[in-house]
C-alpha cells in the first residue's frame, strides 16, 4: 500500500511536470523541487486534519509537488506546533494552524513555547467553520437568551459539556461567561464523541461543538442549535454571539498555514500565490463546505491582522473569567 | 424481514469485484499494519487517506474498516511470536500466547487466534445487523457515573485474579494509575508530574508503555542468557489447533464474543478493557486456572474472540450515532466526512447502499481474514528459526520504528526504552504487569468520569449509590475487593520456575 501510495503521488508528480513546459526556465527561483510537509498538530480525523487534507489536495496541484500531512498531536495543538520551530525555514515544512493551538493554548500556557505574532509568518487563510452551542431535542429551551434567563435564576445549575480543553470549543463556552456573566457548569469530555453521546442522553444541558460534528444531530433533529460563533446559511435562523450582544462570542474554528519568519522570501511568495490560486477554486469550495467550512481567504496580511485581534479578544476573555489550562 | 433483504442488497454491493478487491487490499494492509507494531490502524488510515479519494466512498470505507479488523488479527501475530503487542488490545494475548510459543505451539495459537476471530467477527457482524440501532441507544444510558463504576470494577476483577498476592497486583494498580495521572489534568488542563516538559503535556502513551514492558523487556531480560539455547527451542508441534485445543477454546470463544461485543457498543471504552476481563473470568472458571501464564490456549481464543467482537460491535455507535468509539474510528468518521457524507443517526436511511455494504462487507472481510492467515502459519513459525540473536535484535528494531511511528515523536522511544528496564524490574520482583497496564490505560477515563460525576453530584459520593446500574458495579468491585484480601485466592498457585 505503501508503494501504491507513493506511486500515485509519483504518477501526479510526473504527469504535472509534463504539462508545464518550460517552467523552470520562465522563473528565476525553482522553489519547490520536492514534496513539501504539512504539521498538522493534531491527531488524524480530527477537523483540523480534514480540512488540511481536502486543502492539500488543491494546495498541492497549484504548488506542483505533493503536501505530505504529518500528523502530530498533543497539547491541544502545542505540542506540533512548538516542535515547528525547530524545522528548517526553507519553505518545505509549512503549519496548519488553528486559534486553538497558535493563540489560545499559547495564552493560556504557563511557559509559552513560542508568540505566534513573532514567531510565525502567515501564508495564508482558507476559512472557518462557526462553532455552535447546541442542546437536546427535548431541552425546554427554544433560544440562548431562555437558557441564560434561567441560569441567572437558578445559578450553577446548568451543565454545559466542553470537548477541547483550551481548544475552540472551551473559548466559546468561556466566552459565553464572560459576556452573560451567567453560572454556568462546566463538564469537560475528554472527546467530541464522549460530549455527542452525553447530550444525546440527556446527562447535560447544552455543548459547544465544532460546526462539522454537529450538522448531523441538527439535520436529523436530534439537537437543536441555540448560538454560533458567527452566522451560516447552514443555519440562517440561529444568531451569532454578536446579534445577541455577546461580542466575544465570535472566535471561529478557521484554518491558515504558516511558515517560519526566516523562509526565503521567493518561497514564501510561491506559497502564498499557490494558496491563493488553491483557495478560488470552487471544487474546493464545494468539498469544504461538506466538511463544514466557509473557504473566506484572506493573505498572509490578512490573516495577520486576524491573529492579532483574537489575540487580544482571548487575552481579554482570559483575563476577565480567569479561564486556565495551565 | 426487512433488514434481511436490506442484508443481501448490501451484500450485492460487497460481492462487486472492486469493492472485493479494496475489501482485501484493506485487510491485507490491516495485517501488515498489525504485525508492525506501533504503526497502528489509526497511523495506516492517516497514510492511506489520500490514496482513496478517488474511489466511491463505500469502496473506501470498505478497505479502511478492512484495515481495523485485519489489524485486530496481525497485532495477535507478534504478540504470540515474540511477546509484541501490535495493537493495545491484544496487550492480553502474549500472557498465553508467547508462552505457547516457547512450548512449541505457536502454530495453534495462531490458529484459534484466527479461528476465534473469525468466529467472534461473523458473530459480531450479525449484531451489527440486528441490534444496532436499539443497543445504540441503551449505551446512552451510561453517564459519568456508571462509566466510573464499570471502570473500577473491571480494574478490581483483573487485579483480583492475576498471579501472586493481591497486595502486589494492587501495587501495580496504584502505579498505573499514577502513571496515566501523568500530563493534562482532564477538567482544568494543568499540567501535572510534566516539570515543564512539553512532550509530557500529553501525558505518556500506551503503545511506548506497552511495547517496552513486553517486548524490549523480553528481548533485554534475555540478553547474556544463552536464550539462543532456550527460548524457541522446543520442536514446533503441530500447526493448527487439535480437537483437543477446540474443545477448550469453544466456550471461551463464545464468552469472549458475548464480553467484547457489548463492550464494544459503549464509546470510549478501550478494547483493552474486555480482552483483560475475559481473560480474567476464563482464568477464574478454568477448572486448571493455574495453566494461565504458562500457554493456556483458552488465553489466547477468549481474549481474541474478544477484541474482533469489540472492533466489529465498536461500529454501532459509530453508523448509527456518529459517535467514534476509538482513535481509529474517528479517523473514518473524518474520512466520511472528505467523502462527502454526513455520518450520523441519518445515515441508514439516507444511505442504505453504504450502511449495509459496509457492514456485508465486514462478514466477506473476515472470510478472507481467515483463508489469509491459516496458510500463512506456517510462514510465521519458521520465522522462529531465524536464531535468536539476529530475531532479538529485529523486534528491538521493531519496537522503535512502532514506537517512533505512533506520534512521530523520539520522546515515545526513549519511554520505550526506560519501559523495558521496568518490565524487568517488575518481573524479578514477582510483580505482575497486567494491572499496571490496565489500571494505566484506564486512568484517564477513570478520573475524568469519576470527577464528571462529582460535577454532577455537586462533590457528593452518593451519585454512585443512587443509580442502580452504577451501584451494582460499585458492590461488585467492593466484593471483589475483600475476596481478594481476606482469604487467600484460590487461582494463583504459582508454577514453579516455568517462566521466569
Amino acid at each position: 500500500m505503501f508503494h501504491c501510495l507513493f506511486r500515485t503521488s509519483l504518477i501526479a508528480s510526473v504527469a504535472w511536470i509534463a504539462l508545464q513546459p518550460g517552467l523552470s526556465l520562465a522563473q528565476d527561483a525553482k522553489f519547490p523541487t520536492k514534496s513539501i510537509e504539512v504539521v498538522v498538530p493534531f491527531a488524524p480525523g480530527g477537523i483540523t486534519d480534514v480540512g488540511s487534507r481536502i486543502v492539500s489536495e488543491y494546495y498541492s496541484k497549484e504548488l506542483g509537488v505533493p503536501l505530505v500531512i504529518r500528523n502530530q498531536p498533543g497539547g491541544g495543538g502545542l505540542t506540533g506546533s512548538a516542535a515547528y520551530m525547530n524545522a528548517t525555514p526553507d519553505g518545505y515544512t509549512i503549519l496548519a494552524g488553528i486559534a486553538g493551538s497558535i493563540v489560545s493554548n499559547v495564552l493560556l500556557s504557563r511557559n509559552p513555547p513560542f508568540d505566534p505574532r513573532r514567531d510565525l509568518r502567515p501564508i495564508g487563510y482558507i476559512g472557518d467553520s462557526p462553532v455552535a452551542f447546541l442542546v437536546h431535542k427535548d431541552s425546554p429551551y427554544k433560544t440562548f437568551e431562555e437558557l441564560i434567563t434561567y441560569a441567572k435564576a437558578n445559578p450553577g445549575k446548568l451543565r454545559i459539556g466542553v470537548s477541547s480543553l483550551g481548544g475552540e470549543t472551551h473559548i466559546m463556552y468561556t466566552s459565553i461567561l464572560k459576556d452573560t456573566k451567567a453560572d454556568l457548569r462546566m463538564i469537560p469530555y475528554p472527546g467530541t464523541g464522549q460530549s455527542v453521546a452525553a447530550l444525546l442522553g440527556q446527562h447535560i444541558d447544552g455543548l459547544t461543538l465544532s460546526l462539522p460534528a454537529s450538522m448531523p444531530y441538527a439535520s436529523s433533529g436530534e439537537m437543536r442549535v441555540l448560538l454560533l460563533t458567527r452566522r451560516t446559511p447552514i443555519f440562517p435562523d440561529v444568531p451569532a454571539g454578536a446579534d445577541i450582544g455577546l461580542p466575544s462570542v465570535s472566535i471561529n474554528f478557521w484554518l491558515g498555514y504558516l511558515a517560519l519568519p526566516k523562509t526565503p522570501p521567493a518561497a514564501l511568495e510561491k506559497l502564498e500565490a499557490a494558496l491563493k490560486r488553491a483557495a478560488s477554486d470552487p471544487e474546493l469550495s464545494k468539498k469544504l463546505a461538506q466538511a463544514g467550512f466557509t473557504v473566506d481567504y484572506r493573505d498572509s496580511a490578512g490573516f495577520a491582522k486576524l491573529i492579532d485581534s483574537n489575540w487580544t479578544i482571548l487575552s481579554q476573555v482570559i483575563k476577565e473569567t480567569g479561564m486556565k489550562t495551565d | 424481514m426487512d433488514i434481511g433483504s436490506q442484508f443481501l442488497t448490501g451484500l450485492a454491493v460487497a460481492l462487486q469485484a472492486d469493492n472485493l478487491m479494496y475489501c482485501a487490499l484493506g485487510v491485507i494492509a490491516g495485517t501488515l499494519v498489525g504485525v508492525l507494531p506501533g504503526i497502528g490502524p489509526t497511523a495506516a488510515i492517516g497514510l492511506l487517506l489520500p490514496a482513496t479519494y478517488q474511489l466511491s466512498p463505500t469502496s473506501a470505507i470498505i478497505m479502511l474498516a478492512g484495515i481495523s479488523y485485519g489489524a485486530m488479527y496481525g497485532g495477535s501475530i507478534t504478540s504470540i511470536l515474540v511477546k509484541i503487542p501490535g495493537e493495545a488490545a491484544s496487550v492480553i494475548t502474549c500472557m498465553d500466547g508467547y508462552q505457547m510459543t516457547r512450548n512449541g505451539r505457536a502454530g495453534p495459537a495462531l490458529g484459534i487466534a484466527a479461528f476465534g476471530s473469525f468466529i467472534a467477527g461473523t458473530i459480531a457482524v450479525l449484531g451489527v445487523m440486528l441490534l444496532a440501532p436499539t443497543l445504540a441507544r441503551v449505551a446512552l444510558k451510561f453517564g459519568a457515573a456508571e462509566y466510573f463504576s464499570l471502570m473500577l470494577m473491571s480494574l478490581m476483577i483483573v487485579t483480583y485474579l492475576v498471579r501472586g498476592s493481591m497486595i502486589n497486583a494492587l501495587i501495580m494498580g496504584a502505579l498505573g494509575l499514577f502513571l496515566g495521572s501523568i500530563g493534562m489534568d482532564p477538567i482544568n488542563g494543568r499540567e501535572r508530574f510534566t516539570y515543564g516538559f512539553l512532550p509530557l503535556s500529553d501525558g505518556i502513551g500506551i503503545v511506548p508503555v506497552v511495547i517496552g514492558l513486553f517486548g524490549v523487556a523480553e528481548v533485554l531480560e534475555n540478553i547474556g542468557t544463552r536464550t539462543d539455547l532456550q527460548v524457541f527451542k522446543v520442536k514446533v508441534r503441530g500447526l493448527l489447533p487439535s480437537r483437543r485445543d477446540w474443545k477448550d477454546s469453544a466456550f471461551p470463544i463464545a464468552r469472549g464474543t458475548t464480553l467484547g461485543f457489548f463492550a464494544g457498543i459503549f464509546p470510549g471504552i478501550s478494547p483493552m478493557i474486555p480482552t483483560f476481563l475475559s481473560y480474567a473470568i476464563e482464568k477464574r472458571l478454568s477448572r486448571h486456572p493455574e495453566k494461565f501464564g504458562t500457554g493456556a490456549i483458552e488465553g489466547v481464543a477468549a481474549p481474541e474472540a474478544c477484541n474482533n467482537a469489540t472492533a466489529t460491535s465498536n461500529f454501532i455507535p459509530l453508523l448509527s450515532l456518529g459517535i467514534p468509539s476509538n482513535a481509529f474510528n474517528a479517523v473514518l468518521l473524518g474520512a466520511l466526512m472528505i467523502y462527502g457524507l454526513q455520518p450520523g443517526p441519518a445515515l441508514i436511511t439516507t444511505n442504505p447502499d453504504f450502511f449495509w455494504g459496509v457492514i456485508a462487507s465486514m462478514y466477506i472481510g473476515n472470510v478472507m481474514l481467515l483463508i489469509l492467515n491459516v496458510p500463512l502459519i506456517p510462514m510465521w513459525v519458521w520465522l522462529l528459526r531465524i536464531p535468536y540473536h539476529v530475531l532479538a535484535i529485529l523486534i528491538l528494531v521493531f519496537c522503535f520504528v512502532g514506537a517512533y511511528s505512533v506520534s512521530n515523536s523520539i520522546y515515545d522511544v526513549v519511554i520505550t526504552f526506560v519501559f523495558g528496564f521496568v518490565g524487568i524490574v517488575i518481573k524479578r520482583f514477582g510483580f505482575e504487569s497486567a494491572p499496571l497496564i490496565l489500571a494505566f490505560v484506564l486512568a484517564p477515563m477513570l478520573e475524568i468520569s469519576f470527577r464528571q460525576s462529582m460535577l454532577f453530584s455537586d462533590g457528593s459520593f452518593s451519585i454512585f449509590v443512587t443509580q442502580p446500574i452504577a451501584l451494582t458495579f460499585i458492590v461488585l468491585s467492593v466484593l471483589v475487593l475483600i475476596a481478594g484480601l481476606v482469604r487467600p485466592k484460590p487461582v494463583f498457585v504459582r508454577e514453579s520456575g516455568s517462566e521466569d
